[in-house]
Parts: structure tokens; C-alpha cells; sequence
């Protein structure tokens, strides 16, 4: 009899302990609507010109040098969103097209126009997996907070490990470390009714030291609409063994990019 | 019929491509083009492609020595050209336009463009 006056005690304490009756759903924020980048295309908001270079070490800032010398013979190195693979952490978040935000009680999605791709942020109190499967979007783990203590969730932080390369920050040339052991700490909150800020801090072994920005996005209210977005479409770069080649589909051959380079002729086009 | 050429950018038409130039893009960098030499190719479309990650416009070209090539150009995105009046049938194979191009390095024909323009210079861009 004790023995089952115990097992129905830790039943019922079990339930009332348990994520669904703490959830508390109206203490989570509306997100919801189209969110579009403010701010430069570079990684710092506002621009390279402004904040200055990236912090990278001596390592990768010659990784940085020979991209931008390879690209100024015609080879689009250090980009790898130009073969069509997602930008990956954190460059997705610079959101070259619209982001959508869906907050539920465990998992907040952040869907991005830009090449279709989705994150899911677990705020269901999980620990990390034993094994992280690399993903280029990495896996993220969140926890809500009441900042202000109205009783409110106002702010969501998350830390995204896991992150498959290869990628860079932005399509300037500067790019992650190769080991892909980056670790992505975030803090989303919204400032004002149509301004949401991500404080995004990457720490990466191609870096000095973790690089904070804070890149903000604005609430559309006009010309809301989302657009599909397949990279294998319209892509014309395409990457053959080291050398690049510019798809010209029309006259069935790839175009060299680069000088001294031969065209690429099918074989079935080759007059004998 | 298709008349076509190659022309070197006035100072006026070059001035406007820098407005286009960034050192960051939305799909990918655009420094592998000879942005120091950009051309004006007046030609035929071929085809025109309302896609992703760039619109792409198939151009037939003559230049001046009389041969015709088809020059592969890719240009802006769906999501900002929409925006802006674009549809998959704003161009139509056998139209005439005029496009700033950024060449490939090779000398290949291949770019990114820009300012697409009818043949009396009206911009084919629904907002001008």
C-alpha cells in the first residue's frame, strides 16, 4: 500500500512538474509577421568602412588574402553559398532575403527566405545531444527571460554548436576556421514594435576572439510577401575538381572564369 | 536584324554600374567579374529566366567582327525584383535590350548585368 501511495505521489508530482504545465504559453512574445535585414551585406552592420576589418588571425587573414587574390583572377573562392550551399552559422542570420519567426513553448523556427532554409532553436529544456550530427545550421538550444520582470518573455538567448563547414561570415573573402568547432551565442529581443535585434557573438578559431555584433531587423508592413527560393535553378557557378566555371546552358558548355583557361565542351559537341 | 555590339561604357553609364558595385552581395561575391571594364551588349533574348539566385537573361550578340555568341548573364533575385514590378514574362524571347554587363575575366561571354534597357533607353525596370 505505502509502496503505491509512493509510485501515484511521484506520478501525479511528475505531472505537475513537467514542461507542458509549466509552460506558461501567454508568457511567450509575438514574433510573428516579416522581419528584413537593416544594415550592410558585410558582417558588421555597418560595413566594414565603418567598424573595421574583421578580427582574423594571422593564419586566416592570409587564407583572406589569397581569396581575394584568387577572385582577382576570376575564381570565386572563399564563398561557398556561391555553389549553392546554405549560408550556414551564423551568416544566415545576416538574412539576405526575409526571415519569418514562429515562437512556440518548445521550439522557436526561424524560416529564411534565402535559400529556403529553416532553423529550429529547442527551448524545451534538452541538453546538448551526445553526438552533434554537423549541420550547416548547426544545433541550437534556447532559454527565454523575463528582463524587464513584467512576467513577460522578452528575450531569447541561444547557443548553436555543431556547425558543418565549409563557410564564411559574409561574401567579402573572410571565412570560418576549417576544424568547423565554431560556437554561435545569441541574444533575440525586440527593442521597439518594428525593430528586432540579434546580438551575435561568434567564436571561431579563424578569429582573435569572439566577434559580437548586433544586427537588427525590421518589421515589414508593406510589400509582404514570400518568395521561393531554389539555388539549383538559375546557380551559374559551378566547381569542377579546383577550377571554376560559369554555366552557359543556352550554348551547352561551361565558360572559363579565369584567363588561359579552356572552355568546357561536351564531348558530343566536339567536332573531330 | 539583330544589330548588335559591344560597346565601352560612356562616364555617365559607368558612374551608374558603380552604384551596383558592393563588396558584399546577397548570394555571392561579385569580384570575379572585370568590374574595371564593363560593356554595353545591345543583343536578342534568347531567354529569360524569373529564377533564383539570379535572374537570368540568355543574350544573342554580334560583335563587330560579325560573330554571334550567346552570352550568359545573370543579374538580380526574385524576392527584390518583384518587389519591383518584375514577372517571368517582363522580358519575352526576341526582345531587343541593352545591359550593362561586368564580363567574366576569361573574356568568356558571361557576366552579371545590370540596367537592362529597351533599345530607345527606357529602362526595362517597372520603376525606371
Amino acid at each position: 500500500m505505502r509502496t503505491l501511495t509512493v509510485m501515484i505521489f511521484t506520478i501525479v508530482a511528475g505531472l505537475s512538474a513537467s514542461p507542458q504545465n509549466t509552460r506558461q504559453e501567454g508568457r511567450y512574445p509575438d514574433w510573428s509577421g516579416q522581419w528584413e535585414r537593416i544594415g550592410s551585406l558585410n558582417w558588421p552592420p555597418e560595413g566594414y568602412a565603418a567598424a573595421g576589418p574583421a578580427p582574423l588571425t594571422e593564419e586566416y587573414q592570409a587564407v583572406y588574402e589569397e581569396i581575394q587574390e584568387l577572385r582577382g583572377n576570376g575564381i570565386l573562392a572563399g564563398d561557398p553559398p556561391a555553389t549553392c550551399l546554405p549560408p550556414g552559422m551564423p551568416r544566415v542570420m545576416k538574412m539576405s532575403f526575409p526571415m519569418e519567426i514562429i515562437v512556440t513553448p518548445d521550439v522557436t523556427y526561424i524560416i529564411a527566405d534565402w535559400e529556403s532554409q529553416v532553423r529550429r532553436i529547442y527551448t524545451d529544456g534538452r541538453d546538448w545531444p551526445e553526438y552533434l550530427f554537423p549541420e550547416f545550421n548547426g544545433y541550437s538550444i534556447g532559454e527565454w527571460h523575463d528582463e524587464n520582470g513584467d512576467g513577460l518573455y522578452d528575450m531569447l538567448s541561444v547557443e548553436t554548436r555543431g556547425i558543418k563547414g565549409p563557410r564564411s561570415i559574409d561574401s567579402t573573402g573572410v571565412v570560418l576556421h576549417e576544424n568547423d568547432q565554431t560556437v554561435v551565442l545569441e541574444e533575440l529581443r525586440r527593442i521597439d514594435e518594428n525593430t528586432l535585434e540579434d546580438r551575435i557573438t561568434t567564436i571561431d578559431d579563424a578569429f582573435t576572439g569572439p566577434w559580437t555584433i548586433h544586427q537588427r531587423y525590421n518589421h515589414a508592413t508593406e510589400d509582404v510577401l514570400w518568395v521561393e527560393y531554389v539555388c539549383a535553378e538559375g546557380n551559374r557557378h559551378i566547381k569542377l575538381g579546383d577550377e571554376w566555371y560559369f554555366l552557359n546552358d543556352a550554348e551547352g558548355i561551361l565558360e572559363p572564369t579565369r584567363e588561359g583557361q579552356p572552355r568546357l565542351v561536351p564531348e558530343a559537341q566536339v567536332t573531330p | 536584324m539583330k544589330t548588335l555590339c559591344l560597346l565601352t561604357l560612356s562616364a555617365a553609364a559607368l558612374l551608374s554600374l558603380t552604384l551596383f558595385v558592393d563588396t558584399a552581395s546577397p548570394h555571392h561575391s561579385t569580384a570575379i567579374y572585370d568590374s574595371g571594364n564593363p560593356v554595353e551588349l545591345r543583343g536578342t533574348v534568347v531567354e529569360w529566366r524569373f529564377v533564383n539566385p539570379h535572374c537570368i537573361i540568355m543574350l544573342e550578340v554580334i560583335d563587330d567582327n560579325g560573330d554571334t555568341a550567346i552570352w550568359s548573364l545573370e543579374g538580380s533575385n526574385t524576392s527584390l525584383l518583384i518587389r519591383r514590378g518584375w514577372t517571368p514574362v517582363t522580358l519575352k524571347t526576341g526582345d531587343e535590350i541593352v545591359v550593362t554587363v561586368r564580363p567574366l575575366q576569361s573574356g568568356a561571354p558571361g557576366g552579371n548585368y545590370s540596367n537592362p534597357r529597351w533599345e530607345d533607353g527606357t529602362p526595362v525596370d517597372p520603376r525606371g
